[in-house]
């Protein structure tokens, strides 16, 4: 490196240092530029004759705290939307292409409805598909409601959004509800026949957390005994909780949290040599990193929405995902995967791109199970308010490093293990 | 439950001495009056280093202080010399502009070159814990942080009173025009002080590395409580840096446990808070 101390080369620092300055400018904008382009495929408005191309919306969190979420989330789009696109297309609109068209939320309510209303009036797309956070969600749904564009939610949970008599919102997910009775109710009888009585659960300090919790303290029968700790998401240690918690000595211990939380507390039990039965809510505990901890996961029970495991169709399918991107499809990529399948299935029923054709075929359309439904579910089908009726939930468990369905009976790949 | 008290204050002590370990650093660059928001970022960054060093050499990270170290110190000149030194002839909030700035420009290449995946580094020897008596657990990796940051602090504190640019250092941050009619070259000074303070995040991230997780957030975590350390403890305090440290980790450790939820965090600012009002200066007030 060139010494640049000392009077005589004062000019000398001064213009190496502007170009320096330039230099950090246009890395900046080359940041920026890229991690928006990273989310957008296709350049806006270019030669769209509706009868070609049928351009789809989706709202997706690419940066910012949920972007690992997201990454999982787009490698699904991307594979259904490649698939339907490689068999020809949607027949019914003489092969018309799926294009999608991503807009990055950066993991923010304000975000998700600026690129929501961006897509809608700028790149003129026929659906909006999206967030992963419930507070985005409902934002965008506003926003859709207002635009009268048809909005497909695959992932977020929290029960309001499809309660306020929206016209244009679908959710093919479990409604929070729902995730917390099979929670509570798996959790009650399991305790019950292994006749234990003490439950700690620690959970994030959000609205999430706070619903999970409230969930449990108003379903879960009196004799059981609760111990309850909170923490601030995304702390760098979480000893003071779980040694808490070890105090307590409970039997099960409930965990809700996102992954690298979720990688903390595994950490931390191991080192306390906290080792009580852990039946996870989702969240971190379904994404593929956490396995990537071994041995210390074994045995970790969660509540799950889908899993390689179902049958020999999304065996196949995972291992093609897996070869393309690296890692397991979860159950977000595959509600990100469904979603896409089920508009394919819309278009080609209703034979028309419109905004209206699309809302009217969501709330019309009926998947049973076969090779477009990849979820476990009874059917797709919504009912007036826009809810999956048909959704269904499982429990997997960490066998030999791999999440395995345990329940319900008639997609369990084998039996629960308990007891290290 | 006496356990649990006795387990938290032991836990406490131990995220002191990682908080320690970073503080001094910062420290050392506060008491130049220079406002360094990007602090957390470097760390994450130097976090990285020791995590894809440990991986690729598959050794013990502890070796990667002797790499990590004059990297940091590199970076940490070069950052100075090309962006900070301009802004210290302006006002305070042209460095937090700046060094917020460049907070952001890390993280977003770190998550432009790492993504957003989890980084952890799966070691045996990292989930280690020693037991005392009464069954209190010392968990093995971050008592050697705790001796690290009391190795580093104890290094920089002969570094300081003990050498010509130690005494130089002191000089002008007391009295920078003092110093430089005195022959101290002042803008010589203040780029060594940045950047051995950013090299202390290189001898400190291979030290953390066996207990925490990357991402390009992580850093953020720890910039506001570190900030606090050092106003509590004395702007350009050594001794108050680790002391301060020790008693936000206890306190944090310890609110946890007593408090419903993250009211832990609360008693912490109160604290700081209350401090502030009684002694404006800090615990230990820098006398040089």
């Amino acid at each position: 490196m060139r010494k640049i101390n000392g009077g005589a080369k004062a000019r000398n620092t001064v213009l190496s240092a502007g170009s320096w300055i330039r230099g950090l400018c246009a890395l900046s904008l080359l940041t920026a530029v890229s991690l928006a382009g990273a989310q957008t495929t296709g350049s806006p408005k270019a030669n769209t004759s509706a009868a070609t191309v049928v351009r789809i919306g989706i709202v997706n969190p690419g940066s910012g705290a949920m972007a690992a979420l997201g990454k999982t989330m787009k490698a699904g789009y991307d594979l259904a939307a490649e698939h339907i696109n490689k068999s020809g297309g949607v027949q019914a609109l003489g092969g018309a292409r799926l294009e999608l068209v991503y807009g990055d939320s950066q993991s923010s309510a304000a975000g998700g409805s600026a690129e929501a209303e961006r897509l809608v009036e700028r790149e003129g797309v026929v659906v909006l598909v999206g967030e992963y956070a419930s507070g985005t969600s409902m934002v965008i749904s506003d926003l859709a409601e207002r635009k009268n564009v048809p909005f497909l939610i695959p992932i977020s949970v929290a029960d309001n959004i499809t309660r306020r008599g929206y016209k244009n919102v679908f959710r093919i997910n479990a409604n929070a509800s729902h995730w917390n009775k099979v929670h509570v109710d798996y959790v009650a009888s399991f305790m019950a026949a292994q006749k234990a009585s003490s439950l700690a659960i620690i959970y994030e300090d959000s609205e999430w957390g706070q619903n999970t919790v409230a969930g449990f303290q108003a379903l879960l029968p009196k004799e059981i005994n609760l111990t309850k700790v909170s923490y601030a998401k995304g702390s760098p240690d979480l000893t003071a909780q779980i040694a808490k918690l070890k105090a307590a000595n409970p039997a099960v211990m409930v965990p809700v949290s996102y992954i690298q939380d979720a990688i903390v507390i595994a950490d931390t039990q191991e080192r306390l040599n906290f080792h009580p039965v852990v039946v996870a809510s989702g969240g971190g505990f379904i994404e593929p990193d956490y396995l990537k901890l071994g041995k210390i996961v074994e045995g970790v029970i969660s509540l799950n929405h889908w899993n390689p495991d179902l049958n020999t169709d999304v065996a196949r399918l995972n291992n093609e995902f897996r070869a393309k991107n690296g890692f397991d499809m979860n159950g977000n990529s595959a509600l990100a995967y469904q979603s896409i399948r089920l508009l394919a299935e819309v278009l080609q029923r209703e034979k028309q791109a419109s905004r209206a054709a699309i809302r009217k075929g969501l709330s019309e359309i009926e998947l049973k199970p076969g090779p477009a439904l990849i979820m476990p579910y009874r059917s797709l089908k919504f009912d007036a308010s826009g809810e999956n009726s048909g959704a269904r939930l499982l429990i997997t468990q960490v066998q030999k490093g791999k999440h395995t369905t345990v329940w319900p009976e008639e997609y369990k790949k084998a039996p629960l293990l308990v007891g290290k | 439950m006496l356990w649990l008290y006795g387990q938290s204050v032991v836990n406490g002590l131990l995220v002191g001495g990682v908080y320690a370990l970073l503080a001094v650093g910062l420290t050392m660059i506060y008491g130049l009056r220079i406002i360094n928001f990007a602090y957390g970022d470097m760390l994450m960054w130097a976090l990285y280093l020791s995590y894809f060093l440990a991986v690729s050499t598959n050794a013990m990270p502890y070796w990667m202080v002797l790499a990590a170290t004059p990297i940091l110190f590199a970076f940490g000149y070069v950052v100075f010399r090309f962006w900070i030194e301009r802004s210290l002839s302006g006002s305070a909030s042209n460095q937090i502009l700046l060094t917020a700035g460049m907070a952001m420009v890390l993280q977003n290449l770190a998550l432009l070159l790492f993504s957003s995946t989890t980084h952890k580094l799966s070691l045996e020897f990292a989930r280690k814990s020693i037991e005392l008596p009464g069954g209190l657990l010392v968990d093995l990796p971050r008592a050697f942080a705790f001796g690290g940051s009391i190795l580093l602090g104890l290094g920089l504190y002969r570094f300081l009173f003990h050498t010509r640019w130690g005494r130089w250092i002191r000089a002008a941050a007391d009295n920078r025009t003092g110093a430089a009619l005195c022959g101290v070259p002042v803008p010589r000074v203040y780029a060594m002080a940045f950047a051995l303070a950013t090299s202390t995040l290189g001898a400190a991230a291979p030290l953390i590395i066996p207990f925490l997780y990357v991402t390009p957030s992580v850093g953020l975590s720890y910039t506001l409580t570190l900030f606090v350390i050092v106003v509590l403890g004395g702007i350009g305090s050594f001794s108050g840096a680790i002391v301060g440290s020790l008693i936000i980790g206890v306190l944090q450790s310890l609110g946890a446990v007593v408090l419903p939820g993250t009211l832990s965090d609360l008693v912490v600012y109160l604290l700081f808070f209350a401090l502030l009002l009684v002694r404006p200066k800090g615990l230990f007030p820098a006398n040089r």
